[in-house]
């Protein structure tokens, strides 16, 4: 996983050691590395797209704190292939194969800072095919929920809905 | 949705005080607060919700569960409804979460008897928000014919809350779509598959839905010379499938506001006359030799032409002498349509044209406007393809007239978009001069 995460960013050239490429956009992710991304790459990112629009261009260097280094090249990665048009189901279930639980979570939250409709919607998709099928137990653990009901509550809710528990598989582990 | 007004002065105030200082690299500091700013305010349009009552940017491992609420309803959407209702039980935030979904899926399937389904479905729609319109609603189900009670319910559920696109799987009854949508102005597009083959229901010609816009019926049974689809006064897109026409088979379509037209037919008998004044795409799939006729299809500019394989098997092979009249019917009917840009096949058209005895006989219409000629490739173009060799005459056939068309090979996509150009994926023929193939090769970048 190291080494496939260092090969993408080096094709996708992080550094600031390439002042002359002006028309670039520089990202920087919330542990402070500066991802060098074409104008057309910003525009898939409409949150950062607004940003450029509202100061007409002058600045090209935007933090994304809310993001990490491990996580930004993901989203890259995706917005190229968007533009490239190559979005097929075969490179969305690579992509899938490559993230574990909390990294899925982490790209959404990305996705929905960026304002990606895309990558929200495909990792939407990814997240119910994660928590189909599994228990209420499982559901709060993937959110991060803590349960407030009481008790007493609880059981009068499943209660009442008693006749929709069939075939509920058992929980996975978690891979956090 | 409950508004939290704390929120939207917290976003809106955080948007006011930026601007200016932004432009200052050294003021970066402030982006996060911007660019949340612009974020919630996206947000907020789209649907007030309230977790913006909740406080911004919380530690990490919370942020997930501080979605807001259209984001969770979205996920939501993409479950079972069975597990999306299971949610409730999570938290008090998401007790009431899918109460609020705009889109729900029914499906009878899902229950072992009627009565299971009854009372789910009674239940989905008595415990519903009262207030947040149900947008999409698709209906899985071979019993509702047989409760013809609750699917009226339904259907009158649904118009009462704003329904937009309607999708019903299964055994109908077309007459109560009379009495439910015949005022709904919300309903925009509505596809009705019947899955009994054997048991085509009858179109009602008194159906009136004033805002449709796209209409797909399949299993269907047309009155002798009816025309249907007249008083539905925004129709862009039809497509009409497996459906039987009595008596004489003639059926009009008359519409001012058709864009697109599908006919999937296997009957070669079918009289079908256009008026459709706007049409600017046709696409004919199965047997799509029907007797086709209209005027002023000046309009047309996309042709798509898929035959089904199986007039490829070989007890059909002796059956396709018989499809030179038709063929000369469809002649005729090219005849009208003068102004197609673009056609395209499939491979099994190919080859079910170079199976055609006396083909080559039959005068072809001149489409001097063609500028592209598709193929389709299918997936079994491979076992097909050392006697795609046929299919150069067929081209050349085709394109006798069309001295500026190109031709490109394009990938089959199961869910055809009307947009074919966008779909083009690999290179093309080079056409020479006397509109004969020079070089005829294709690459799958896949």
């Amino acid at each position: 996983m190291a080494e496939e995460v260092s090969s993408q960013m080096n094709s996708l050239s992080i550094s600031e050691t390439n002042p002359s490429s002006s028309a670039t956009i520089s990202l920087v992710s919330g542990d402070d590395i500066v991802f060098k991304v074409e104008p057309t790459i910003a525009k898939e990112m409409e949150t950062v797209q607004s940003f450029i629009d509202e100061t007409d261009g002058k600045i090209t260097t935007i933090p994304l704190p809310n993001i990490s280094s491990h996580d930004l090249p993901y989203v890259i990665e995706y917005c190229e292939k968007s533009i490239a048009g190559k979005i097929t189901k075969e490179f969305e279930a690579e992509f899938v194969k490559k993230l574990n639980n909390e990294e899925v979570k982490e790209l959404f939250l990305a996705a929905n800072y960026l304002n990606i409709k895309k990558l929200l919607d495909f990792l939407s998709q990814v997240i119910a095919d994660r928590i189909a099928n599994k228990s209420v137990e499982y559901v709060r653990r993937y959110f991060g929920i803590e349960n407030d009901f009481t008790p007493e509550e609880e059981a009068k809710l499943r209660e009442e809905l008693a006749w929709t528990f069939t075939g509920v598989d058992p929980d996975d582990e978690d891979e956090n | 949705m409950i508004h939290s007004s704390s929120s939207q002065e917290y976003s809106e105030t955080s948007m006011e005080e930026s601007p200016d200082r932004l432009t200052n690299l050294s003021d970066c500091v402030l982006l996060p607060i911007k660019i949340c700013g612009i974020q919630w305010k996206n947000l907020r349009k789209q649907l007030p919700t309230r977790s913006l009552t909740s406080s911004p940017p919380d530690p990490k491992e919370d942020r997930l569960s501080n979605l807001p609420d259209c984001i969770l309803l979205h996920i939501l959407s993409l479950l079972n409804i069975k597990e999306a209702i299971h949610t409730c039980i999570v938290s008090k935030r998401w007790r009431n979460l899918w109460k609020h979904l705009p889109s729900l899926s029914l499906s009878s399937s899902d229950f072992p008897s009627i009565e299971g389904f009854t009372k789910f479905v009674s239940q989905i729609l008595s415990q519903r928000d009262a207030s947040t319109s149900l947008h999409a609603l698709k209906l899985d189900s071979k019993i509702l014919i047989k409760q013809p009670g609750l699917f009226e319910r339904i259907l009158k559920y649904a118009v009462s809350h704003n329904i937009q696109h309607l999708q019903i799987v299964g055994n109908h009854d077309f007459e109560l779509f009379r009495s439910c949508f015949a005022s709904c102005h919300t309903l925009t597009s509505l596809s009705v598959f019947n899955i009994f083959p054997h048991q085509e229901v009858i179109f009602s010609k008194y159906l009136n839905f004033p805002a449709l816009r796209s209409l797909h019926i399949s299993n269907v049974i047309f009155p002798d010379g009816d025309d249907p689809f007249s008083a539905f006064p925004k129709l862009n897109t039809l497509t009409i499938a497996h459906f039987q026409i009595l008596g004489e088979q003639n059926l009009s379509i008359t519409s001012a506001t058709l864009l697109e037209l599908t006919i999937q037919s296997y009957s070669v008998l079918h009289k079908i006359k256009l008026s459709t004044p706007n049409l600017c795409t046709i696409s004919l799939i199965g047997f799509p030799f029907q007797i086709l006729s209209g005027s002023h299809l000046t309009s047309v500019k996309h042709v798509y032409i898929d035959t089904k394989k199986c007039l490829l098997d070989n007890f059909v092979k002796p059956l396709l002498g018989n499809l030179v009249k038709p063929l000369s019917d469809l002649r005729s009917w090219f005849l009208e349509l003068t102004n197609i840009k673009s056609l395209t096949i499939s491979t099994y058209t190919l080859q079910v044209l170079s199976l055609v005895p006396d083909l080559l006989k039959v005068e072809f219409p001149s489409l001097c406007n063609l500028k592209l000629l598709n193929i389709e490739m299918k997936p079994a173009a491979d076992r097909l393809s050392n006697k795609l060799i046929d299919t150069k005459l067929i081209l050349d056939y085709l394109l006798q007239n069309s001295p500026s068309a190109k031709v490109r090979f394009i990938k089959f996509a199961p869910k055809r978009n009307i947009d074919y150009l966008a779909k083009i994926v690999s290179t093309r023929i080079r056409i020479g001069a006397g509109g004969s193939v020079r070089h005829f090769f294709w690459q799958d970048e896949q």
